[in-house]
């Protein structure tokens, strides 16, 4: 007897590799992606109630600045501050910021929304007041003192 | 013919067919849980710097309070009342009578400095349309008032409670107002785009002025003590200065 045998077109996907993929995708994300971290300078936030804090829309352009003693604690020691990866001490701070929202205005056409302060708690006043002032005179007004919600270890 | 039955064998492999469904289970849990850290802080707007067109601003002696901030130990902040608006719950204090940032009485007077001071309806609506024409980009004066706007946009107004209603509840004072109806002090009055969303806020703020003084060696902690206790206190006005040794200081 004679078997005929009919050949058949298969519809169907072959998914057994799939797995596969999924996981060497996953594998290579896991592996590849870099988180940002700011590890220029390590500041102790201050604290604040959590009705009172805002924060940022994804739209805002924002710029933050971290400002520590060079020995904590030491009023006596200098300021420094980080803008990006760049160390600079905190005197320079509006100058350059200015400087950075004149770049990004003529490359992008975007205006700079916010300073963000990341200052540590032990700052003296007498210095930021002095900031202050400066940011003003170049004409920075909208800025954030990021704190830490009330509670939180110190 | 006959065929002798297959003797079943066990087989080696491990079954592998649920492994893409673990793994994409996984990838979905991790995807949907996980938060990225997003910094949050007090917002704050510096006043515009000196210029011969820009007139000085001059806070009315009823709307202005001025605190001495120092330090008083680790993460401890007092305040000393230098100026009050007379008849008010706070009265100049003498030097020693300083108060703690965290007393409650101190933070109940401040409160009903505040809301006793809060800005009439017309400006907070004044400043609602300004912020929904620059919202829109368009230059100020293009509506003549809020409820054209309103009309011409198809905007829904929206009432969101504030401060006081969330401590008070239905019993907080209110005043009406013809467009927003019942608004109370500290709620955000609030233009709802079809499309857009919210397209422009403002808060029913109060016209308190507080002036922080603080001593040079005070800590940056102090200042964001003393803004955090004043904004949770209705206080939406503040201005920060250094209280020089020699008398007198340098606005900011």
């Amino acid at each position: 007897m004679k078997l005929r045998r009919r050949m058949k077109v298969e519809a169907t996907i072959f998914t057994g590799t799939m797995a596969d993929i999924v996981f060497l995708l996953l594998i290579f994300f896991m592996s590849t992606t870099l988180f940002k971290e700011d590890t220029g300078l390590r500041v102790q936030f201050p604290q604040a109630h959590p009705e009172v804090m805002s924060e940022l829309g994804k739209q805002f352009l924002k710029v933050t600045v971290w400002i520590k003693q060079a020995e904590p604690g030491n009023d006596e020691s200098e300021l420094v501050a980080r803008i990006g990866d760049f160390d600079l001490p905190a005197r320079q701070v509006p100058e350059q910021l200015k400087r950075l929202s004149e770049k990004i205005w003529r490359e992008q056409n975007k205006r700079v929304d916010v300073i963000v302060l990341n200052v540590d708690q032990r700052v003296p006043m007498g210095s930021m007041v002095e900031l202050f002032n400066a940011l003003r005179f170049e004409e920075l007004y909208s800025i954030q003192f990021n704190a830490e919600e009330f509670g939180a270890n110190l | 013919m006959r065929f002798r039955k297959e003797k079943p064998r066990a087989s080696g492999d491990i079954p592998d067919a649920s492994l893409p469904d673990i793994a994409f289970l996984l990838l979905i849990f991790f995807l949907v849980t996980t938060t990225f850290e997003v910094q949050r802080g007090i917002a704050y707007r510096l006043p515009r710097k000196p210029d011969e067109q820009i007139e000085e601003v001059v806070i009315e002696e009823t709307n202005r309070l001025v605190l001495t901030v120092k330090q008083w130990g680790l993460h401890e902040y007092v305040a000393l009342v230098d100026q009050a608006p007379p008849g008010g719950p706070l009265e100049r204090a003498r030097a020693g009578e300083d108060i703690s940032l965290a007393d409650t009485t101190f933070q109940r007077k401040i409160w009903i400095l505040a809301s006793d001071r809060a800005e009439s309806l017309s400006v907070t609506t004044g400043r609602l349309l300004e912020n929904l024409e620059s919202a829109k980009g368009v230059p100020g004066g293009t509506y003549r008032n809020l409820s054209v706007a309103i009309q011409t946009e198809n905007l829904v107004p929206q009432v969101r409670a504030g401060i006081q209603r969330q401590a008070m509840g239905d019993a907080a004072p209110s005043r009406a107002d013809p467009i927003f109806g019942e608004v109370a002090f500290g709620d955000t009055l609030v233009l709802v785009d079809a499309r857009q969303g919210e397209i422009a806020t403002v808060v029913v703020e109060s016209e308190l002025v507080v002036i922080l003084k603080f001593f040079p060696d005070c800590d940056y902690e102090g200042m964001v003590a003393a803004l955090d206790m004043l904004r949770r206190n209705g206080v939406s006005r503040t201005g920060i200065t250094i209280q020089e040794r020699t008398g007198g200081g340098d606005a900011a």
